[in-house]
């Protein structure tokens, strides 16, 4: 049977989370209180949904108040921001997920893991059920002055 | 000074394109064309001969290490370095040994990316 992720590797993509969208988007984020749960993220939601294989496999998906995502875009773009759903904000909020679980597989290899990930699927208002799996993830949540942005964590040792 | 060398830029992001676009050219390189992916890559390699290719390694279809291994066999003196969020030992490993000048790290600054440009194309 499939072990559950440690806490180092929930890590690697927390730290990874955090610095990536101070480094390339200028937000300060903390960590909230962790929450193991079910797929529950409204259908209004913008969802990146980034696949994991290797050691570990299985999907990790970023999904955004309204506020951070606007932020975040500004920040990236300039402002005036395109729609949110313009081709350029799709591919930028992506290349963020993808690079910070690009940077998460580097921590891993630390930990004497070996994990590979796929190209980011950006979902906007979208049902994205087919995308998760069906058991309980861990959703990291990360604070910031414009809202929150939620790292649900699908991860399971090969 | 980067002496007018022309770049060839390689991602699937359009955001990362169009950075490293305006990065290299604040620097004086000249980016003398652009790709979002392998095939498109190999097409314009051929056709510009440019003096340094930047190449994403996590691209649909073909990754950046398969397309670093036919623009070699296409040029065995092809000046590639390869850009990733990718920072595993292993990754970094398979880019060198396929021939890859140097390894850009996502997210990147200015002056690394400018510092590992001059070093590959000297």
């Amino acid at each position: 049977m499939p072990r559950r992720i440690t806490a180092d590797e929930l890590n690697s993509f927390v730290t990874s989370s955090v610095e990536v969208l101070e480094k390339l988007a200028r937000i300060s984020t903390q960590v909230g209180t962790l929450r193991r749960q079910q797929w529950s993220i409204p259908l209004d939601r913008l969802i990146i949904v980034i696949g994991i294989e290797g050691d570990l496999y299985g999907r990790v998906v970023f999904h955004f108040d309204p506020l951070v995502l606007e932020r975040i875009l500004a920040s990236m773009l300039g402002t005036p921001t395109p729609p949110l759903t313009d081709p350029i904000c799709l591919d930028t909020l992506g290349e963020v997920a993808n690079i910070i679980a690009g940077n998460a597989t580097g921590r891993m290899e630390a930990l004497g893991l070996q994990i590979a990930i796929t190209p980011p699927q950006v979902l906007i208002w979208k049902d994205v059920s087919q995308e998760v799996p069906e058991h309980e993830g861990i959703v990291v949540p990360l604070k910031s002055t414009w809202g929150e942005i939620g790292v649900s964590i699908f991860l399971e040792n090969a | 000074m980067s002496g007018e060398k022309r770049i060839l830029v390689v991602d699937d992001s359009s955001f990362l394109r169009n950075s490293l676009k305006k990065m290299l050219e604040e620097h004086g390189y000249e980016v003398v064309g652009m790709a979002e992916n392998g095939l498109a890559a190999l097409t314009k390699y051929k056709e510009l001969k440019p003096d340094l290719v930047t190449l994403d390694i996590i691209m649909p279809q073909m990754n950046g290490v398969e397309v670093l291994k036919l623009l070699r066999a296409v040029d065995p003196n092809a000046c590639v370095v390869m850009v990733s969020s990718m920072s595993s030992k292993g990754s970094v490993t398979d880019c060198i040994q396929a021939g890859a000048k140097n390894y850009i790290l996502k997210p990147f600054e200015a002056q690394k990316v400018i510092a590992i440009i001059q070093k590959a194309l000297s």
